[in-house]
């Protein structure tokens, strides 16, 4: 039953408690309290709307009821619910703003992530080619998988391919192609081309000087172009000149720099035949 | 879900929004790209990217006429490193490590511009060292080489009082407007920084003095300057 009089009373008696939940809980107390001393009065031969106007009288004025329910519901915890799951959800929608922003940044403004693209041939699928240099023929083809760690970053040399290349005027060159993925859980540890500090050298003691110890002079080196392949890694299209290795057992690429010491070795007699 | 969520505690659901709150900021500096707020931040960032250090950071400077903001001058135990950074513009940022030969270590700032087509070309130099009691230096750096079938030999005479812990900083300022001596210039700036120009046979020659506080000559040497290609190929 619906006792008109009692909600105005109670609604003001429970407008400082700040939880929704509490503030029905002590509602429903409040109601239950006013509805035994309405039944008494009835028992008592007095009209039912006489019955609930005294009711509202015994309990008071509001005011003071309100401020004491304030002060006793105020929890810590339920007012912590309360306040982080509003904060939640603007951060959560300012997340997902910032993520539209940067899809579209990387996908539509630029192109996506990068990937190697060849002018004469792809070492890693093609086995053959020619064009109107001579022709090229992929001699050797592994996927080593092979890694090393420093500073956070992991270093997997992912693929390798020896090719022959037979000019027109019939001198025979080769050249080895290596790819190295260079991953770091950290979005933000990016990097450009630690790979021109790496060096190689071989079993048979010859030497590729790194890129940046080329200095210009016509020595074996390593090349390669670097390329953001993902959010998290970076993949460096590398390549020997002057190749001088085709009777070694294997190869090692070489990190010493600041005290470091990064070894991938590469082994030149294993893997699949083109 | 959400009966689940309700017959949860309210410590833990207050506790799973803050984590929650917590993840979507990280999420919000990710997708904004991670930016750095310091370019001693940036600095140490790149020295983990670049494989080397920790270093310690002598200076910030905001050195004039150059395309970046910011130099960041940091010393490790076996080398030093300049980091040229601009919040801005990333293609202005570089890294550059050089491993130490002895207690003097010469290194032009890095940069990316190009000097021979500066009118007023504007190249800082600096000179890490160890010698806590100096508080001036002269440094004599002697370029040599060969220019478009023209032999030249130019000795730039610089001196410096101490303005930071670690070193001395110079700059060699030029006026000439044939672009000749910003190919000079050039040359040492790819001796010193990451370079894959012609520097193999490169010898750049300085004369160093310090003095300390009396005036009194503390040290009188002559330094090599070698870039890592002539290192490599000539130990």
């Amino acid at each position: 039953m619906i006792r008109v009089k009692f909600e105005p009373w109670i609604r003001k008696a429970v407008s400082r408690i700040v939880l929704p939940q509490d503030r029905i809980a002590a509602g429903r107390e409040l109601m239950d309290h006013m509805e035994d001393h309405y039944q008494e009065l009835l028992g008592s031969d007095i009209s039912p709307k006489t019955a609930e106007e005294l009711t509202v009288k015994a309990m008071g004025d509001a005011e003071p009821v309100a401020e004491e329910l304030g002060l006793i519901h105020r929890p810590f915890w339920g007012m912590a619910q309360l306040y982080t799951g509003k904060v939640l959800r603007v951060v959560a929608c300012l997340t997902l703003v910032c993520m539209g922003g940067f899809l579209l940044a990387r996908y539509f403004f630029m192109g996506g992530y990068d990937f190697p693209t060849y002018y004469r041939y792809d070492p890693y699928k093609s086995t053959y080619a020619f064009d109107n240099a001579g022709q090229m023929e992929r001699l050797l083809y592994t996927d080593p998988r092979i890694s090393a760690d420093s500073d956070g970053y992991t270093f997997t040399v992912t693929q390798t391919a020896l090719w022959q290349e037979t000019g027109i005027d019939g001198t025979v060159t080769e050249r080895f192609y290596f790819r190295v993925e260079v991953r770091n859980p950290l979005p933000w540890a990016g990097h450009d081309d630690i790979l021109r500090w790496f060096w190689a050298e071989d079993s048979l003691g010859n030497r590729y000087y790194a890129s940046y110890e080329k200095g210009g002079a016509d020595v074996a080196a390593i090349q390669g172009t670097s390329y953001h392949t993902g959010p998290l890694t970076r993949l460096h299209d590398m390549y020997l000149t002057d190749y001088v290795s085709a009777d070694a057992q294997w190869l090692e690429l070489h990190y010493d720099r600041a005290g470091r010491d990064v070894v991938l070795r590469i082994d030149l007699t294993g893997g699949g035949a083109a | 879900m959400k009966k689940f969520w309700k017959r949860l505690p309210v410590k833990v659901q207050a506790c799973a929004n803050g984590v929650g709150i917590l993840a979507c900021l990280v999420l919000i500096y990710i997708f904004l790209g991670s930016p750095v707020l310091t370019a001693e931040m940036a600095f140490h960032r790149a020295e983990k990217a670049n494989l080397v250090g920790p270093g310690e950071v002598l200076a910030t400077l905001k050195p004039q006429g150059q395309e970046y903001s910011h130099l960041v001058l940091a010393e490790a135990e076996e080398g030093v490193m300049l980091y040229a950074w601009d919040r801005w513009d990333a293609e202005a940022r570089e890294f550059v490590y050089l491993a130490k030969d002895g207690p003097l270590t010469v290194a032009a700032a890095p940069g990316k511009k190009l000097l021979w087509l500066q009118t007023h070309a504007c190249l800082p130099v600096y000179l890490f060292d160890d010698y806590a009691d100096a508080v001036r230096a002269e440094l004599d750096l002697t370029l040599t080489g060969e220019y478009e079938g023209d032999f030249y030999h130019n000795t730039y005479q610089l001196e410096s009082n101490r303005e930071g812990e670690g070193y001395f900083a110079f700059e060699i300022q030029t006026d000439s407007s044939d672009g000749w001596e910003g190919q000079r210039l050039t040359k040492l700036r790819n001796v010193t920084g990451n370079s894959m120009a012609d520097t193999a046979q490169t010898v750049i020659h300085a004369a160093v003095r310090l003095y300390d506080a009396n005036g009194d000559l503390l040290v009188d040497t002559n330094l090599e300057i070698r870039s890592a290609a002539s290192k490599a190929q000539y130990k």
